[in-house]
């Protein structure tokens, strides 16, 4: 059922969508961050649709390349009918709110904590929102483009240099 | 098609229980409200106390901590600590060429790093568009079974292991064993195999490696077979296993479940069936699918597939023909050593793979496989350049230990043992 | 003002304009080798082929002019299979030496091969050999076997360099570059004709076997050894440049640099490096911490109760922003004192690039100062009768003995610079500073264009610039100013000096703007800064 369902939110929800793709056959929907819990559910609930197994969320951080600078992206699948399909929320830096969809598929929990980790997207709603690979202490978002590949954390011991002072 | 495991005719009602209700009346965030109050009519509660399980307790193998909150014995509210093994592979990922992320895959799952080998260079492949040759898909096939194999030897014999049945163990770890002899003389490695490339495979299979898979394929069996009379009727094994972690099948699709711990709940679901990839549509095999949920399910589940897996790979054996390994494209895949010392074409098409990497055009895809514990999927953002913009790997025990809670709440402290092995978290992977 | 179709896409250019560059004004990519945008076109190397509609065969793109109702493809099957043709032809011969090519990593031949072609070798005969190591000149060695025959350099020294040094000899695969008889590739802009070689075949003696390229970091700069200042990149490896290239800024250089500018940072290696901040303790000078060098400093010249008792040598070598902040310090807390302004002594011009002044930013640092009405003597005139106290910024003043006599003879002695040199030593308080690798800034060209740098290396932490010392020593005497980046004490210039008013700190990128000259504020007001490395901090003066 390629684009199956991309034609149905895009019939469903005409305002919905910001724009569409199905590169490599992964059928893509961007959606705006207001009716994302909306478009969920009827995913969800739809009898046409049945995207009952949530695959995957998580963050993209697109510094330097485009904006808005956030996406978070979900995968679904709908066992009954064997489909699958992204839905994509864009955020700019400076509002990172999304809101949650631990109440349409509970298993969106961590993935969302995740991406709150990696990120600092604020999931709206959620129930439990912690760090989830990193601890409490930790400074900052692992995964966006301007946190250094070796970043140090005031927890772990800093390297000196010995050219600091004389 | 999906068959039923079967279950000895005795068994009794374990305690493990899961309901929406429950989940949404869990305790919110905050360490203060783990420590709910107990009833105040309830003569019999002592005061709740909470425990630290792990990191580094026998049983929370690839390191966990679990924060338990126990009524006596029973628990309460348990909350999986994780991150223990977070070593940036998606963050390392990003400054590496795509054909460097591969070794790193291998520490995703490592019990069965081909399948992550199989998944990451499928991804790839997606995204620049090829199709590998016949032969590569059929060894790829061999490979992740034979993975898949390793994966479930690994965790019903652990979790033999921590019920007190050191036997299985030794059984089912002399089983692996073997498994890994065969894939060291595949890849060279038994464990940091790095054996699929972007467009292909490193090498061909070994000569008489057909035989020596053969032999060993009995050599297994027999030792499965012997697992599988010491545990499946056992009544020790049975009464820590039937009815304890079970999960509704609704729940566990709603969790994200996938693999074994999904099908165990009837969901006929396995990626292998549902979207074919490489060759599965051309050989035969059953999804076996449990009816409970509980952890004798998963534990059954596992079993079958391994039988399953031993199909599949006869098939491709019988099925597969000479020919080539990697598709020819200089652009894609490394070019034979002898053009690269001798020839500048290959030279230079050798150097600008290693310095630069396959160049994948801008976009974005979602490759997936299944793995040993579920679907495995790498969600690969690309800019066009040599390295990848974005990769994140979905890693099927994440959503299955978010189901943990669901699973032991009210159950004893020990079932989370039981449950937590044939959930069979991998650190390396949950964790990344 | 013909218009035609390249790969479906219309556009409509001037007339005259080639195929090629209708091409990259729409987006379309065409593969040279040849083709420089600043020399002649031979259509040599075949690379560039397109299929049009007006020719039966295919066409050189860098040298077919467009006509109207021309239908360019630069992909069709034909093309693809030409590229792949001329790129068999122009490897037949080419050794197999990427491993130790210094080129390797930046060279167009591989990127063309591993995009355009990526086949394997039919050739079943030996390769023709050609001499490996020759020495063209005093800093380019040619390897005539990797050379595709390109004629870049050949065209860069007669119609750039204006010496006609190159040719080729001998016919057919034997064809190989070389110098006339008895002339040496010497010219003083020779170097360009490594950066503009799209393969291996000259490699600079200086740079050569020294790093591997894709170990380099890049930041751009601008040449500081005379008053053109072009626009350069410095490649470092390890907190070390190691090599300098031009960059094209059409207003001030074109694509070219002058060997002296190119090999000028080495002479930065040469020299002893002082990053101690040092002052007097107990009457001897002692390595202290710069907080209190600073302290000392502005002890020494606040003492001196009659300011026209300070003499204060500045410098061309000052960024901008470097100028306005002492100029603050003139005119402010040590108002009243004496100024000289230093700099190197001028050298050899020519009408190509090079300039006589041989500092980077003499124009800007005098409209700097004429914003505030401050005048300064050159040093020569520098009399040290009544001083009591000196400042010195820079230490590569020209000047002769008995003017460093003159200058040792003052009491107190504040010197801010670099390296180790007769200032550093007569110094009673020593501030080290920054070089212009380490500066973030803008320096004015004789011409008036302003150009931005970047840092190039890091400095040690006691190194400062010399803005940041006039700004800590103003503070230390009373004035409160303070100022966190160049780009903060960039918009009081702009407020302050004339000239700057028109500019923005971003509109300077890529290629400068001159004094006098406004933004054009069109539709984006603020023009977005291009994000060059997301991890960069904000640097502190």
């Amino acid at each position: 059922m390629s684009q199956a369902a991309t034609q149905a939110i895009i019939a469903r929800f005409p305002k919905a969508v910001v724009s569409s793709h199905d590169w490599r056959g992964d059928d893509t929907v961007v959606l705006h961050r207001e009716q994302l819990v909306e478009v969920a559910r009827f995913l969800k609930h739809d009898d046409a649709m049945r995207f009952d197994l949530p695959i995957d969320v998580c963050g993209v951080d697109y510094l330097g390349w485009r904006e808005p600078r956030f996406e978070v992206v979900y995968h679904l699948m709908s066992l009954k009918k064997r489909a699958r399909i992204r839905l994509k929320v864009q955020l700019h830096e400076a509002d990172l709110h999304v809101p949650t969809l631990t109440h349409v598929w509970k298993g969106v929990d961590w993935f969302e904590r995740e991406a709150f980790d990696m990120y600092g997207i604020i999931f709206d709603g959620h129930p439990d929102l912690r760090r989830i690979l990193t601890y409490p202490e930790f400074e900052g978002h692992a995964l966006r483009k301007d946190y250094p590949q070796r970043g140090y954390q005031p927890l772990m011991p800093m390297p000196t240099l010995s050219s600091d002072l004389e | 098609m999906a068959t039923h495991v079967s279950r000895p005719t005795h068994g009794h009602d374990g305690h493990g229980h899961g309901h929406d209700a429950e989940w949404a009346k869990r305790p919110s965030p905050g360490k203060g409200n783990l420590h709910p109050q107990a009833p105040a009519d309830d003569h019999m509660h002592a005061e709740y106390y909470t425990i630290n399980m792990g990191p580094s307790h026998p049983a929370t193998h690839g390191t966990v901590r679990f924060e338990l909150t126990l009524d006596g014995e029973t628990v309460v509210e348990i909350d999986p600590h994780i991150g223990y093994l977070h070593r940036g592979f998606e963050k390392m990922s990003e400054v590496c060429t795509y054909g460097q992320v591969l070794p790193y895959t291998d520490r995703l799952n490592y019990v069965s790093p081909l399948c992550n080998n199989v998944g990451w260079s499928m991804t790839i492949e997606k995204a620049l568009g090829i199709d590998t040759p016949d032969r590569c898909k059929y060894i790829r096939m061999i490979a992740c079974e034979l993975s898949r194999i390793s994966d479930h030897l690994t965790s019903i014999s652990a979790g033999a292991l921590e019920l007190g049945g050191f036997t299985p163990f030794l059984y089912g770890i002399q089983a692996r064993e073997i498994v890994w002899d065969r894939i060291e003389e595949l890849t060279g490695a038994r464990l940091t195999t790095s054996y699929t490339r972007v467009g292909g495979l490193n090498h061909d299979i070994p000569a008489g490696w057909e035989e020596a898979i053969e032999n060993s394929r009995k050599e297994i069996q027999h030792l499965v077979d012997d697992v599988d009379k010491l545990l499946t009727r056992n009544r020790i094994f049975y009464d820590r296993m039937a009815g304890v972690g079970a999960i509704s099948q609704a729940d566990a699709i709603d969790l994200g479940f996938t693999g074994p711990c999904l099908r165990s709940t009837g969901v006929d679901y396995d990626v292998r069936t549902y979207a074919p990839y490489l060759l599965y549509d051309r050989v035969e095999f059953d999804v076996p699918v449990g009816t409970s949920g509980d952890n004798y399910d998963r534990y059954l589940v596992r079993l079958e597939e391994m039988r399953q897996s031993w199909r599949i790979i006869a098939q491709c054996f019988a099925q597969m023909e000479p020919g080539p390994i990697s598709v020819g494209d200089w652009s894609v895949v490394l070019p034979p050593k002898d053009a690269v010392y001798n020839s500048i074409e290959g030279m230079i098409a050798h150097f600008k793979l290693i310095m630069e990497g396959v160049r994948v055009p801008s976009g974005e895809v979602y490759g997936y496989i299944e793995g040993g514990n579920g679907e495995v999927g790498y969600y690969v953002v690309s800019d066009g350049s040599g390295r990848p913009w974005r990769v994140k790997v979905r890693p099927p025990c994440f959503a299955i230990m978010q189901g943990l809670r669901l699973m032991t709440r009210g159950a004893l402290l020990a079932d989370i043992i039981p449950t937590f092995d044939t959930i069979n978290m991998i650190g390396g992977e949950i964790d990344r | 003002m013909p218009t035609l179709k390249i790969d479906g896409r219309e556009v409509t250019v001037e007339r005259g304009t080639t195929i090629l560059e209708a091409a990259r004004q729409v987006g379309v990519d065409i593969p040279t080798f040849c083709y420089h945008p600043g020399l002649t076109k031979p259509a040599n190397c075949r690379m560039c082929l397109v299929d049009t509609n007006k020719a039966p065969k295919p066409t050189p793109a860098c040298y077919a002019e467009c006509m109207d109702d021309m239908e360019v493809s630069t992909q069709s099957p034909e093309i693809v299979k030409t590229r792949k043709a001329v790129l068999e032809f122009i490897l037949l011969n080419h050794p197999v030496d990427c491993p130790i090519c210094d080129q390797a990593g930046e060279c167009v031949l591989q990127d063309h091969y591993f995009k355009y072609s990526a086949s394997p070798s039919r050739l079943a005969h030996k390769k023709v050999h050609k001499p490996k190591v020759k020495r063209l000149g005093p800093d380019v060695v040619l390897d005539a076997e990797r050379c595709i025959l390109c004629t870049r350099c050949i065209r860069f020294c007669d119609e750039v360099a204006g010496e006609t040094q190159l040719e080729i000899v001998n016919r057919g695969e034997h064809s190989e570059i070389t110098t006339f008889p008895g002339k040496e590739l010497d010219n003083p802009y020779a170097g360009n004709t490594v950066d503009i070689c799209p393969v291996g075949a000259l490699t600079s003696v200086d740079f050569r076997f020294r790093t591997r390229v894709w170990m380099l970091q890049s930041a751009d700069s601008v040449c500081p050894e005379c008053s053109r200042g072009c626009k350069t990149r410095t490649d470092t490896f390890e907190n070390v440049p190691r090599r300098t290239k031009p960059l094209h800024n059409p207003r001030v250089n074109d694509w070219w640099i002058c060997d002296e500018g190119r090999l000028a940072y080495k002479d930065y290696q040469e020299v002893a490096r002082m990053e101690g901040p040092a002052a007097q303790v107990e009457g001897k000078r002692r390595i202290v911490t710069n907080v209190e060098a600073i302290e000392a400093a502005a002890a020494e010249l606040g003492a001196v109760a009659n300011r026209q008792k300070i003499g204060v040598v500045v410098t061309p070598w000052f960024t901008n922003e470097d100028a306005w902040l002492v100029a603050q310090l003139l005119k402010g807390p040590l108002a009243g004192a004496r100024i000289f302004m230093g700099g190197r002594a001028s050298g050899t011009a020519d009408a190509i690039l090079r300039q006589a002044d041989k500092n980077p930013n003499r124009r800007g640092v005098e409209a700097v100062f004429g914003a505030f009405g401050l005048q300064a003597q050159p040093l020569a005139q520098f009399d040290g009768a009544g001083l009591e106290a000196v400042l010195v910024f820079g230490d590569n003043h020209a000047i002769g003995e008995a003017q460093m006599a003159k200058l040792e003879a003052v009491p107190k002695r504040v010197v801010v610079s670099a390296f180790q040199t007769p200032f550093w030593k007569m110094a009673t308080t020593f501030l080290p500073a920054r070089t212009h690798f380490e500066k973030v800034g803008t320096f004015t060209n004789f011409d008036g264009i302003v150009q931005r740098m970047d840092q190039a290396t890091k400095a040690a932490s006691s190194c400062k610039s010399d803005g940041y010392y006039a700004m800590k020593l103003g503070e230390a005497m009373g004035d409160t100013a303070h100022f966190g980046r160049p780009e903060d004490v960039f918009e009081q210039l702009r407020a302050t000096v004339p000239g700057f008013a028109g500019m923005t700190w971003a509109a300077l990128l890529p290629h400068g703007m001159k004094l006098g000259e406004t933004v054009e504020v069109t539709a984006a007001p603020a023009a977005p800064e291009p994000v060059a490395s997301p991890a960069a901090a904000p640097t502190e003066v």
